[in-house]
């Protein structure tokens, strides 16, 4: 839910108790306010009826007098007085009406009778709905134009909240450029871009670092392992060395060479992670595609496997060379890699969408996702570092292509998406 | 034949010095730019392999001065940037071969040798070994005259055994010459075996001496004895 709903839907709720608390409320007082005013002026009138009884020593008329209407009904003692409110019909409207009637006792010379002065109570209960219908209508109003400019503002104040969520989202640990915050002149926003700046750069720079250790290091890896290699080179030239010794040095020869292509594959990686492979050329896939199934020929047939291509001609991209001839070789020589031993399929098909690749094979061990990541390899194979699809998936982001894998009726399949 | 080296890692200017007088050759050894540039200015040399990343200068320098000296040494690029733009500038600049660090000296050693046949008699050229007569230029080979018929990987394997003879060849670097190393080196080895089968088996059918040896373990050596 966003943030503005939610405060939105508070106020409303809060603005919907208040007023139904504060109507009940002012309805209550207003009512029993109307109540006593009623009361008082009945006991006026007894008052009144009193005030004549005495100076006349007879009863006032039973008659109508000022507003309200007056009757006496004779008692056999001196009756208490009393107030209760009653229905009454009336004939003219056809409805009934609610009084309220005060009686009390009165003594004219030595007889007694009961006086009811009564007085409707339906006006008050007009006032009161009159009332309560006004304060409906102004809460509505209120609470109404309030939300309207209340969303509106926050929209306005939240701007630069959302503008730094847009572009936190779009940040990239392998971008240079720092992000730039919207100017704002509120304090929180303002504390909130210095924190995202210290912890953008923090992991910037880490990344950075990290990265250009892996390149050093690798970078001085080179020379020792070339002076290793070398020196065992010249090693084997002795014809003083006994077998046993010779294939120990062989040994020692296979390990370095396999260190010193791992080291060169990550130097390749940083520097394509480094983009130091901006030159590119317009070439035609379909045409390197076929000159590399034509040089790997050899290895396909010895392994036995049979190719199925289907290559749209003249498909050109704007490429470097060389990072295709990468792609491409970690593609192919994988999917001859790990090719059945017996009746296995390669096919590739290369289109205006994208290149596909499939080869029959051994379902893997591992998520495609986990296999993209270095050093993860599917089975568990002596020869493999584990760094091919690291390669490709590299590459791949380098141009913009989507690299997906899926396993389908027992074959692998790589799909490039340009 | 005289070269010069010009490669400031110690280590690896030593092993490499070492194993070109072994090849017969004579190897001279520096290891910076200025102490290059005196010898340059005072030698000639029929082969300069040069380092890119040197003290006080760069290599590239070095064969800005060799082509400004209209020199006609060979020159190979040894560097450690295994990069396309050192490749691309180094070739542009008039340099006849790259070979990216770490190589193989029997790689090293099949280059010198390409570029010098290249230079020393252009057009006509052929290599005698004993019975054997190869013509690079046109990929033939005559077994006592006798044309044998060799695929073009056979026949690079033959040719790369013959630059490096009575020297011990690992498989490694016999596939990596081969195939580059993109290939897979475990299938490349049966290649590899397959292929010095064939070559081993179309000399012999020719009359030919088999002078491929298999030094078990470690990869083959082509020798008289």
């Amino acid at each position: 839910m966003k943030l503005i709903y939610r405060a939105s839907r508070i106020f409303l709720l809060s603005s919907f108790l208040a007023a139904v608390v504060g109507g009940l409320f002012s309805y209550f007082i207003l009512k029993s306010i109307m109540n006593n005013e009623a009361n008082e002026h009945l006991f006026i009138l007894k008052e009144n009826v009193t005030n004549y009884v005495e100076r006349y020593d007879h009863l006032p008329q039973n008659d109508i007098f000022f507003s309200d209407s007056c009757w006496f009904t004779p008692t056999k003692h001196l009756s208490i007085s009393q107030l209760r409110d009653t229905l009454i019909y009336d004939e003219l409207e056809d409805e009934m009406f609610d009084y309220r009637v005060l009686s009390f006792g009165i003594q004219v010379d030595s007889s007694f009778y009961s006086a009811h002065i009564q007085k409707p109570l339906y006006e008050t209960e007009d006032l009161s709905e009159a009332l309560l219908i006004s304060f409906i209508i102004i809460i509505i109003l209120m609470v109404g134009s309030l939300l309207l400019v209340n969303y509106k503002y926050s929209i306005k104040l939240w701007k630069p909240f959302y503008t730094t969520l847009n572009k936190l989202s779009d940040f990239k640990v392998t971008n240079r450029e720092p992000i730039s915050y919207p100017d704002t002149d509120i304090h929180e926003f303002k504390e909130l871009h210095q924190r995202l700046e210290t912890l953008t750069k923090t992991v910037q720079r880490d990344y950075l670092s990290l990265k250009s250790f892996t390149e050093n290091a690798s970078h001085e890896m080179q020379t020792p392992l070339a002076i290793i290699s070398t020196n065992l080179e010249l090693l084997i030239q002795d014809d003083n060395l006994t077998s046993v010794q010779m294939e120990q040095i062989a040994e020692l020869m296979e390990s370095i060479s396999k260190l010193s292509k791992l080291n060169q594959t990550l130097l390749l990686l940083t520097k394509i992670e480094n983009r130091q492979f901006s030159e590119t050329k317009l070439i035609s896939l379909s045409k390197v595609i076929s000159k590399k199934l034509f040089s790997l020929k050899p290895w396909i047939e010895q392994k036995g496997i049979s190719l199925e291509q289907s290559i749209q001609s003249s498909i050109l991209l704007e490429l470097n060379p060389y990072l295709f001839d990468v792609l491409l070789n970690n593609l192919l020589s994988n999917a001859i890699k790990y090719n059945l031993n017996i009746d296995g399929i390669i096919k590739i098909k290369l289109s205006t969408t994208g290149l596909t690749v499939s080869n029959t094979g051994k379902r893997l061990s591992n998520d495609i996702k986990v296999l993209k990541q270095r050093f993860q390899k599917g089975n568990e194979s002596q020869h493999s570092m584990g760094l091919g699809l690291s390669l490709v998936d590299e590459i791949c982001q380098t141009y913009g292509f989507t690299f997906k894998y899926e396993y389908q009726n027992c074959c692998h399949l790589f799909r490039i998406i340009f | 034949m005289k070269l010069l080296l010009i490669e400031d890692e110690v280590a690896l200017g030593k092993v490499i010095q070492k194993y070109l007088i072994s090849e017969g050759y004579l190897c001279e050894w520096v290891q910076d730019v200025p102490e290059a540039e005196d010898k340059i200015g005072v030698y000639s040399y029929d082969c300069i392999l040069v380092d890119i990343t040197l003290p006080h200068g760069s290599g590239f320098d070095l064969i800005r001065l060799l082509k400004n000296q209209k020199s006609t040494a060979g020159i190979i690029i040894i560097s450690a940037k295994n990069a396309l733009d050192d490749k691309l500038m180094g070739l542009d600049l008039g340099s006849d071969d790259y070979l990216a660090k770490p190589f193989h000296l029997p790689e090293l050693n099949s280059r010198i040798k390409a570029i010098m046949r290249r230079r020393m008699n252009e057009g006509f050229n052929f290599i005698l070994f004993e019975e054997i007569k190869v013509v690079p230029d046109s990929m033939e080979i005559y077994v006592n005259e006798k044309p044998v018929v060799l695929t073009k990987k056979e026949f690079d394997l033959f040719m790369y055994l013959l630059s490096n003879k009575n020297r011990v060849l690992t498989k490694a670097t016999i596939a990596e010459h081969l195939y580059g190393d993109e290939i897979d080196q475990a299938d490349t080895f049966n290649f590899l075996y397959s292929h010095v089968k064939n070559v081993r088996k179309k000399l012999q059918d020719s009359g030919c001496q088999d002078y491929i040896q298999s030094v078990y373990g470690i990869g083959y050596k082509f020798s008289k004895d």
